[in-house]
């Protein structure tokens, strides 16, 4: 039995007097897609930013295909990993932001491929080359020297998407992708996410869309006050929810 | 004497411009150096290490709340305290450079703290490092931030460079004063004198417009020489924004 691909254990993260995680246990297979979903500061980002220590968490361990992230086992005890190192784990994370975070001074096929180019050594040339099939991939073949601001917000979070899947990453990070979106531009970004789960991509998705955690995801985990409350399939979670704060939590919340 | 007779005073013009190429060379030296000390400082201030914010906040709070004026009086007066005797134009260099350097950390660090934390978390999320983030992310964002007030700054600190006649550099402004202590033509000496300053902050000016238009990607489009390394087709007419 091969290990997982992204296992989380006892993971607590503190801000201040505010607990945001409260002993997550979580394990991801390759190829699994996981959303997470619960109200608003259930713990669901930070436990998303914890996986490639965007946030440093306060205690537990996080392993990425097996490596332990942000930490190193030392004769003496953990020590923190240097930052080269911890780089080059997090080149095999993708994450796609609620707020995409492309860089403004970049064309769309620049943002694409920086990665690629800086981290990973990529020629110029065959980065580009990779680069411009992911984007027609996600739709945007018109757009390779468009800047981020002459965009959509559905066409950011595209490239965003493109972006993370230039690294070749193991597994991708959402973060609540389509939060930030006009509705009507929702539909464009989750069907690319479907379309890069239907490639056997693992990925954990944070997100409100339920429709989109019903028919896409493998697993929903349903998380509340930074501790994961109830998970199961599709239908265990959202036909017959067994605890009655997923199920109040469901009532309230557009299916 | 009474009246303004610059035909007195254009037989000089050449001892002026020769002066004039020490104050562009004390202007450009310490402003480079100035640059790199503000950016290092600037970095050490938005550092995660407290005693290095402490240290440079310190160093910032110090040379931009004395006078340069004290400054080149002092590292010229100082120096020998050290052992080391240093002629006029080194010991302007000196002074000059660290006093820029306080003033463009300042501006350093307003535009790196511009950008926006979520556009470094992108990065690191691409797993790069510390160094490529500032590189590649930070800086050409910062660089285009901070072009206005850098500018201004560099403007007034080639202004400043007259200061350092007071301790005998031969520069424009003392050269200015030499020539027209012996001709008694201070107003002509000195209106040329200014004129001179104003070419030269006017190319600074004009440079600024140009690194402003320069940097404005976004309006201009991907360049033809990016377009090519990337190996998209020239742009067809029309269809640029």
């Amino acid at each position: 039995m091969s290990h997982p691909m992204i296992e989380v254990r006892q993971l607590h993260k503190h801000f201040g007097e505010v607990q945001a995680l409260n002993g997550i246990d979580l394990a991801v297979a390759p190829g699994e897609v996981v959303c997470l979903i619960g109200p608003s500061g259930s713990g669901k980002s930070t436990l998303l930013r914890s996986i490639n220590y965007l946030e440093r968490p306060t205690s537990g361990d996080i392993l990425v295909d097996g490596r332990l992230v942000g930490q190193v086992d030392k004769p003496g005890g953990r020590a923190p990993m240097s930052g080269r190192e911890l780089a080059r784990i997090r080149s095999n994370v993708g994450m796609v932001f609620q707020l995409f975070y492309l860089w403004p001074h970049l064309c769309v096929l620049e943002n694409v491929i920086l990665g690629a180019t800086q981290v990973r050594g990529m020629k110029l040339a065959e980065a580009s080359r990779r680069g411009r099939e992911l984007l027609d991939k996600v739709g945007l073949s018109q757009k390779y020297d468009a800047y981020p601001e002459h965009l959509s917000g559905g066409q950011r979070q595209r490239v965003a998407i493109a972006r993370a899947l230039a690294m070749d990453p193991k597994v991708i990070l959402f973060d609540e992708p389509t939060s930030a979106l006009d509705p009507e531009l929702v539909g464009e970004v989750l069907q690319t996410m479907e379309t890069v789960a239907a490639e056997g991509m693992t990925m954990i998705v944070a997100t409100h869309e339920m429709a989109f955690a019903r028919k896409v995801s493998d697993r929903v985990v349903f998380m509340d006050q930074g501790r994961i409350v109830e998970q199961g399939t599709p239908e265990q979670v959202f036909d017959h929810p067994r605890h009655e704060r997923l199920k109040r939590f469901l009532d309230r919340v557009p299916r | 004497m009474s009246s303004i007779d610059f035909s007195q005073a254009l037989p000089y013009l050449p001892v002026l411009l020769k002066a004039t190429l020490l104050t562009i060379f004390l202007a450009v030296v310490t402003q480079a150096i100035g640059t790199a000390g503000g950016l290092l400082l600037a970095l050490g201030r938005t550092s995660r290490l407290a005693p290095l914010r402490g240290a440079v906040w310190a160093y910032v709070w110090i040379f931009r709340g004395t006078p340069v004026l004290l400054h080149l009086f002092f590292v010229y007066y100082a120096a020998p305290m050290f052992g080391v005797t240093l002629s006029a134009l080194p010991a302007a260099i000196i002074a000059m450079s660290m006093s820029s350097a306080a003033y463009n950390s300042e501006i350093i660090r307003a535009g790196l703290q511009a950008v926006h934390p979520g556009q470094v978390e992108a990065a690191q999320a691409v797993g790069m490092t510390y160094p490529r983030i500032i590189r590649r992310v930070v800086l050409p964002q910062a660089t285009r931030i901070v072009i206005p007030p850098y500018m201004s700054n560099f403007i007034s600190h080639t202004k400043n460079t007259s200061l350092a006649s007071v301790i005998t550099v031969p520069e424009l402004m003392l050269s200015a004063q030499t020539v027209y202590s012996s001709t008694y033509r201070a107003v002509e000496i000195l209106t040329l004198a200014g004129l001179i300053y104003l070419a030269l902050t006017t190319v600074l000016t004009v440079l600024q417009m140009y690194l402003e238009r320069a940097l404005a990607h976004e309006r201009r489009g991907l360049s033809a020489s990016r377009r090519r390394a990337l190996g998209l087709p020239p742009r067809s007419q029309g269809s640029a924004r």
